[in-house]
């Protein structure tokens, strides 16, 4: 007789056939496990607390609806991540439309003050805990403009190349590349503007 | 520098050039200090951000995130069902009426004798919230090792159901 | 014609009509439970967002963490009330916020929750001695208020029943 399936042992693509067949209790478990992941990828492009609970509860709820497409070419984890990603762009494109072309959005493509900005020699982020490294990348990430943080996202944490940003963000491959650069070097001059703070003090 | 340059720089240390660009660029940076000052920076901040997302934790407890969740799962595919069961066949009420109020009906009795036969030092647990608006929809969850029920109403079309008081309402105390 | 005769006199059909015709006061038990009430304020501010809620008691406080978001609680001030089973009870508990209780016997209790003059819900749950019954509403905002009820402590209940109010 087949042994029935250990829920907390078994793995992401066990569970997911378990779930296929109808089986909440094996979909909550995923859940369980990635919950964290997907909450924490909503927040890091949001910024709001709220809205990343929001996202993060209807990309669970398409997740289940779309079970079926889920191939297991990528993990479990990395399928659901694209979900939230896609949910998460939706979303900013709409609260977009809302507001007005900016000088910022000028700078995003162009580079602002970052044009300008020396090379740095010095490491910002160099002899700081991981848990402290995390901490100020967050700060300056949350500092950034949306189309700086979008993209430095999508390849830092979600680990795209600039072919699937650009399809993703449906703009041309040199806009990724330079809005990189500039998300880069204004990210930098944040870090290092946290390190002179914490240095003074 | 100008910013192609730049560009390409950063797309070397991004392994997105093709193996000649690549052989291009590191012989730039070799024999350049601007480019080689550039790359140094673009390559600490890659290996400080990289994978460095801030590790956060979903601020509400398992049972309640899967309660919502659940909710919302049930609510769509009943709105799916219903939206494909409307308009259908003449005979639906009929069908309807088979399929659901019989079965309904045999629980409500059910339910009804139990309360009326259950000893009442220990009450069977009971749970029934109504919403007079179609548009509020509420989460039932109850929390057991601390002894909570919640109920909560939200409003389906995502605004915020209007909030008891606001700052400056505050019955005083007496 | 047949399948509607079947359905509605079917034999569970009847039954539960009859039962359920059963008046509410046979149900009934207790004439009148003591409920203790308090409006509670949620927030991520480490300062009270009013002078009048004050921080909540640590452990109730660490209870809530674990159903909702907020990291701060602040309770107002705590009201004891009876609710009757013949009428409902109300209780104010901001200028625009109140509930009414009502008393369905055997450990039943009806709250109705209305914010202004509308009327947010209606639900009916037991609620045994120790338990603790949360009604609210979502607020996108970073704070929100809700209601918390229980049962009076038994012992309290008696003490007051004994100690008139001077």
């Amino acid at each position: 007789m087949a042994k029935p399936l250990d829920f907390k042992t078994a793995e992401d693509s066990a569970l997911v056939r378990v779930a296929l067949r109808g089986n909440m209790v094996a979909f909550e478990e995923l859940i369980s496990r990635h919950r964290d992941k997907l909450y924490a990828r909503a927040f890091s492009m949001l910024r709001n607390e709220d809205a990343a609970l929001d996202i993060a509860q209807e990309a669970w709820v398409k997740g289940w609806q779309r079970l079926k497409q889920f191939q297991g070419d990528a993990g479990f984890a990395t399928w659901m991540t694209r979900i939230v990603i896609n949910l998460c762009l939706d979303d900013l494109r709409k609260k977009k439309r809302q507001k007005s072309e900016s000088l910022e959005e000028l700078d995003e493509e162009w580079g602002g003050a970052e044009r300008r900005m020396p090379y740095f020699t010095v490491n910002p982020t160099e002899g700081l805990e991981r848990h402290e490294l995390r901490q100020r990348i967050d700060r300056a990430l949350a500092r950034l403009s949306e189309a700086h943080r979008k993209v430095l996202v999508l390849y830092e944490f979600e680990e795209m190349d600039y072919k699937q940003i650009a399809k993703l963000m449906d703009c041309s491959i040199g806009t990724v590349m330079s809005r990189l650069f500039y998300a880069r070097r204004r990210l930098a001059a944040l870090l290092m503007s946290f390190k002179k703070e914490r240095d003074s003090e | 520098m100008n910013i192609e340059l730049e560009l390409k720089i950063q797309a070397w240390l991004d392994n997105e050039l093709s193996a000649k660009e690549a052989a291009e660029v590191a012989t730039l940076v070799a024999t350049n200090t601007e480019a080689q000052a550039l790359a140094a920076e673009l390559k600490s901040l890659k290996i400080s951000v990289h994978g460095n997302e801030l590790a956060l934790t979903v601020p509400e407890s398992r049972e309640f995130h899967w309660s919502k969740i659940e909710r919302a799962i049930l609510q769509a595919e009943k709105s799916e069902s219903r939206a494909e069961a409307a308009g259908f066949s003449p005979f639906s009420f009929f069908a309807w009426a088979r399929n659901w109020l019989a079965p309904v009906a045999g629980l409500a009795a059910l339910v009804a004798v139990l309360i009326v036969v259950a000893p009442s030092s220990s009450e069977p647990e009971y749970s029934e919230t109504e919403t007079p608006s179609e548009d509020v929809d509420v989460i039932h969850f109850k929390d057991p090792a601390s002894r909570m029920t919640i109920i909560w109403f939200y409003d389906q079309s995502g605004n915020p159901v209007q909030n008891p008081g606001s700052i400056d309402n505050v019955e005083k105390p007496e | 014609m047949n399948v509607l005769i079947r359905t509605f006199f079917s034999p569970l059909a009847v039954v539960a009509l009859l039962v359920l015709a059963v008046p509410s006061r046979v149900l009934a038990a207790e004439p009148i439970l003591n409920v203790e009430v308090r409006l509670v304020w949620g927030t991520d501010d480490a300062k009270s967002p009013h002078a009048d809620f004050k921080k909540m008691d640590p452990k109730l406080a660490e209870t809530l963490r674990r159903s909702f978001r907020w990291t701060e609680y602040y309770e107002g001030k705590m009201q004891k009330v009876q609710a009757p089973s013949e009428t409902s009870q109300r209780v104010t508990l901001a200028d625009d916020c109140y509930v009414e209780l009502k008393n369905l016997g055997k450990s039943k209790i009806e709250v109705k929750y209305f914010t202004g003059t509308k009327q947010i819900g209606k639900t009916v749950n037991t609620l045994p001695p120790q338990n603790w019954l949360t009604v609210g509403s979502v607020d996108k905002s970073n704070s929100a208020k809700f209601v918390m009820m229980r049962l009076v402590p038994e012992k309290a209940a008696k003490k007051e029943t004994k100690e008139p109010k001077n």
